[in-house]
């Protein structure tokens, strides 16, 4: 009973989130951020022998690199304090996730601090990812075993 | 003034600027007008360039944006066409923007000395898995 009128005491004094607002700002960063991704790809198409299907390799160690110089400079955290989701959900958020962690553990020394804080964050997405991509691949293998769709 | 250059400006960036159509250059002594019915009877294809050289086809494709999804179907169907109409050529088509691009410097390319050697160097690329 006392668990029940307190969550109603609180959802009561706390303000709203302004979701429409975020989703748009959400929507804008997000959609600025594959933008550049998009340009660096078309790059690498048109100036070195990459194919569509292979260049996003190049591409998406590019968008790493200028997000890890990004949080760096203290940048990054700026772009996701405007964009909130649409700053972490692209390939991008993950390089600041990493970077990010290495930076505040600088102090504690390189192997425990750095090499053991690096993936804090980053390791449950390096972990899930690579479990559903297991699933995904499962599941695919299975349906072309019995002739529904095909590699 | 203003207004009227942004009107112009969001215009222009929602309606685009692309080709559309067809373009064949044949070096070969092959008739080239099936190749031309057979893309064209493609709804899905926006913009095809072809080259004919020597024993090669080569075609790079641009399909409709909502079609994007399938093109990777819709080349291997073009193609099983075209080998149908030509067998004796080998045939590449890829819905690949870089094979679109290499065909289409090939073809403004004066000279047909390197013709080969680009064209081998344009299907390992458009092999290459990773």
């Amino acid at each position: 009973m006392q668990q029940e009128k307190y969550a109603q005491i609180e959802k009561e004094l706390s303000p709203k989130p302004p979701i429409l607002k975020n989703v748009i700002r959400a929507f804008l960063t997000g959609g600025l951020i594959c933008l550049v991704g998009q340009f660096i790809a078309l790059f690498y198409i048109t100036y070195f022998d990459f194919t569509e299907r292979t260049a996003s390799n190049p591409t998406v160690a590019t968008m790493i690199f200028i997000a890890m110089l990004l949080t760096g400079f203290g940048l990054y955290k700026k772009i996701s304090q405007f964009g909130g989701a649409g700053a972490a959900v692209p390939i991008t958020g993950f390089g600041n996730a990493v970077v990010s962690a290495a930076i505040e553990h600088k102090s504690e020394g390189y192997v425990l601090g750095v090499g053991g804080n690096m993936f804090k964050l980053a390791g449950s997405v390096i972990l899930f990812g690579v479990f559903s991509a297991f699933v995904v691949a499962l599941i695919k293998t299975i349906l072309v075993k019995f002739g529904v769709v095909s590699w | 003034m203003k207004k009227l250059s942004i009107l112009l400006i969001i215009l222009g960036l929602l309606t685009g600027c692309s080709e559309k159509g067809t373009y064949i250059k044949n070096t070969t002594s092959q008739d080239e007008n099936s190749v031309e019915k057979v893309i064209m009877n493609n709804e899905h294809v926006k913009l095809a360039k072809v080259l004919l050289f020597e024993d090669e086809l080569l075609a790079g494709i641009r399909v409709n944006t909502f079609s994007r999804f399938q093109k990777k179907s819709i080349a291997t169907d073009i193609k099983k066409k075209l080998e149908k109409e030509y067998p004796d050529l080998k045939i590449t088509v890829s819905a690949d923007s870089k094979i679109l691009l290499e065909t289409e410097k090939l073809i403004r390319k004066k000279g047909e000395k390197d013709y080969q050697k680009k064209i081998d160097k344009i299907k390992s690329i458009e092999k290459e898995q990773t």
